[in-house]
């Protein structure tokens, strides 16, 4: 997969996080909450193993 | 502010600070891309605020969730201003641009302030919110200018516009959260704060066009415009505020076109040999003649900007219209946070409302639509393809807009994360612990400034620091009018070298990755200028 579609994928799960968030720390429902900071999480560290990863790996 | 029991010590500070630095470094000095450098200030924020901060989990998911939602304002302009970049240049419209605009003026100092200061500050007037930077780099682009100049100077060039710009957004929001005894004051001392802003950035901007010769060339322009801007919206004070900046950013734009017909701004700058900014091809005589013809005229050029003027001046500054189209509105709920240190966020139902109809990225949606449209039917892009190969319009978008929106969520996650768990409160109130009142008044704006480098935000740096800049004044018998000008003004150029704006023109100028270059250049300009209005701040108080 290209660089440029990890990106693309770091940042559709950064917004996916959002509802998650905001409906889970509102309706108190923690699982929901987990979900959206793991999802930040994980869209948070494709760029930063993008720039260790090899480069034959990205784009 | 609602007391806390933050423990306000050197190793607090330090820690609270840190994710900032750690950006600092990672951008400006490892010269990491943003995207890459933004995740890891990010994991810091989130790990100094649940190790050191006493902060649940929960009250760092909402600073999160706000930090996404309030980047999503911020992709809402640069998604579409990026596309109108790439239609524009899929129909050849920046090259009838430039070569239409080499009629009235082939001075590219004249060019480059005009459009990277004069137009910036009056994009910035009307439609805010980074829209002045997605929309100046790509027109600094098609004149010639180097892409890290193309970034540099509308960032420069329209700080001074941040805080009574989008018709004073900024003002409104820091009346909701203080409460002053004289407003006329505040606003009058927080003009005569910006106007050697602007005046400073109309000179730095020439000096990149061309060093000392394009300073002489350039001195009566850069007077008369800064006269204009700071001026201007100092006598619109008395009257009306929420205007100020968007009627002297007119008219200083209006002004553009007889200077263009001085012949000083009219010939090419022959006398300005060294030009830092530009690209060593950037044309200015009539080298160009040889070229095809472009394929459209200047005036089919500049639909876009006049379809953009249009709608944001009739959507925000139609009173009855914007009160009608803002009744259209939505957002998520966030319910109230809280730290182990009392640091306590109240609920939001809904948090900071995006209205669909007066955001700016509508204003370029439009643009973008009616652009599209003509240019189509008008067969511009045909032409274009026929010349010089069809160009790509969604996967160029793609490119640009995806990694400046990673680096964008993530700045802003770091934020929000920052200010539920007091980290934010720690770095203002270490300030204000350790100044004597004339140094603190000296520093005010430095408060500000770190406040909008955190959010990219004047009206969000305002509304995280104004209570607390106003508990310092009244406390230590300090002009309040002056501690809230302070405050603005340096939220106001903190947007210079604030890394979510850099972001958004390192994307649209198509230099994602360059975001340590741009901000070699423009903190030595936000420094000296925040050093500025600090010995201005101690006439006042």
């Amino acid at each position: 997969m290209s660089e440029l579609r990890w990106l693309l994928l770091a940042m559709v799960l950064f917004l996916l996080a959002l509802p998650a968030l905001s409906l889970g720390t509102d309706g108190g429902l923690p699982a929901l909450w987990w979900t959206g900071l793991a999802l930040v999480a994980v869209a948070a560290a494709i760029p930063v193993v993008l720039r260790f990863a090899p480069s034959g790996g990205a784009d | 502010m609602p007391e806390t029991t933050l423990p306000i010590n050197l190793g607090t500070w330090l820690l609270a600070i840190s994710p900032i630095l750690l950006l600092l470094l990672l951008l400006a000095v490892l010269r990491w891309k943003a995207p890459q450098a933004g995740p890891v200030g990010m994991f810091l924020a989130v790990a100094v605020a649940v190790l050191f901060f006493r902060t649940p989990w929960e009250s760092v998911a909402v600073g999160a969730g706000k930090g996404v939602w309030d980047a999503v304002f911020i992709l809402l302009v640069i998604w579409p201003a990026l596309l109108l970049y790439r239609i524009g240049t899929a129909s050849g419209a920046f090259d009838a641009l430039r070569r239409g605009l080499s009629r009235y003026s082939r001075n590219h100092v004249f060019l480059v302030l005009a459009f990277g200061w004069v137009f910036a500050s009056f994009m910035q007037g009307i439609a805010g919110f980074g829209a002045p930077i997605a929309i100046v780099a790509p027109l600094l682009l098609a004149i010639g200018v180097r892409a890290v100049y193309a970034v540099v100077i509308p960032l420069i060039g329209h700080a001074w516009a941040n805080m009574f710009g989008t018709l004073a957004v900024g003002w409104l929001a820091t009346l909701q959260v203080v409460d002053l005894e004289d407003e006329l004051t505040t606003t009058l001392i927080t003009a005569a704060l910006l106007a050697p802003v602007t005046l400073m950035a109309g000179a730095a901007i020439a000096w990149m066009a061309g060093k000392g010769p394009a300073l002489r060339l350039a001195w009566p322009f850069i007077l008369i415009i800064s006269a204009i801007h700071g001026g201007l919206q100092f006598v619109i004070m008395y009257w009306e505020p929420v205007l100020s900046t968007f009627l002297a950013a007119t008219v200083a734009l209006v002004a553009l076109y007889p200077l263009s017909r001085w012949s000083r701004y009219r010939e090419p700058a022959r006398s300005v040999p060294d030009r830092p900014a530009m690209k060593p091809e950037a044309g200015e005589t009539a080298e160009d003649e040889d070229e095809h013809a472009p394929t459209m005229s200047l005036s089919w050029a500049l639909l876009p900007y006049a379809v953009l003027t249009a709608v944001a001046v009739f959507t925000l500054a139609v009173p009855p219209v914007e009160a009608a189209l803002d009744r259209i509105e939505f957002g998520l709920p966030f319910p109230e946070a809280d730290t182990g240190y009392d640091v306590v966020t109240e609920a939001e139902q809904p948090y900071s409302a995006i209205a669909p109809f007066t955001h700016p990225g509508f204003s370029l949606i439009v643009a973008v639509l009616v652009t599209w449209l003509v240019f189509r039917a008008r067969g511009f892009f045909a032409a274009r393809a026929e010349r010089q190969g069809r160009q790509p319009v969604w996967s160029s978008l793609a490119a640009d807009a995806t990694p400046a929106s990673v680096a964008i969520l993530s700045f802003l996650i770091l934020a929000g994360v920052m200010e539920h768990s007091g980290q934010t409160d720690v770095l203002a109130q270490g300030i204000e612990q350790i100044s004597p009142p004339l140094l603190y008044a000296f520093a005010a704006n430095l408060i500000g400034l770190i406040g909008a480098f955190m959010t990219s935000s004047n009206t969000a740096s305002n509304v995280l620091f104004g209570q607390l800049q106003q508990g310092v004044a009244s406390g230590t018998g300090l002009s309040e009018s002056a501690v809230i000008g302070a405050q603005s003004a340096g939220g106001a150029i903190g947007n210079a070298i604030a890394p979510a704006n850099i972001v958004l023109g390192t994307g649209t100028a198509g230099i994602v990755g360059q975001e340590g270059a741009v901000l070699r250049k423009t903190l030595p300009w936000t420094l000296t200028a925040a050093v500025v209005i600090g010995l201005l701040t101690l006439l006042f108080v």
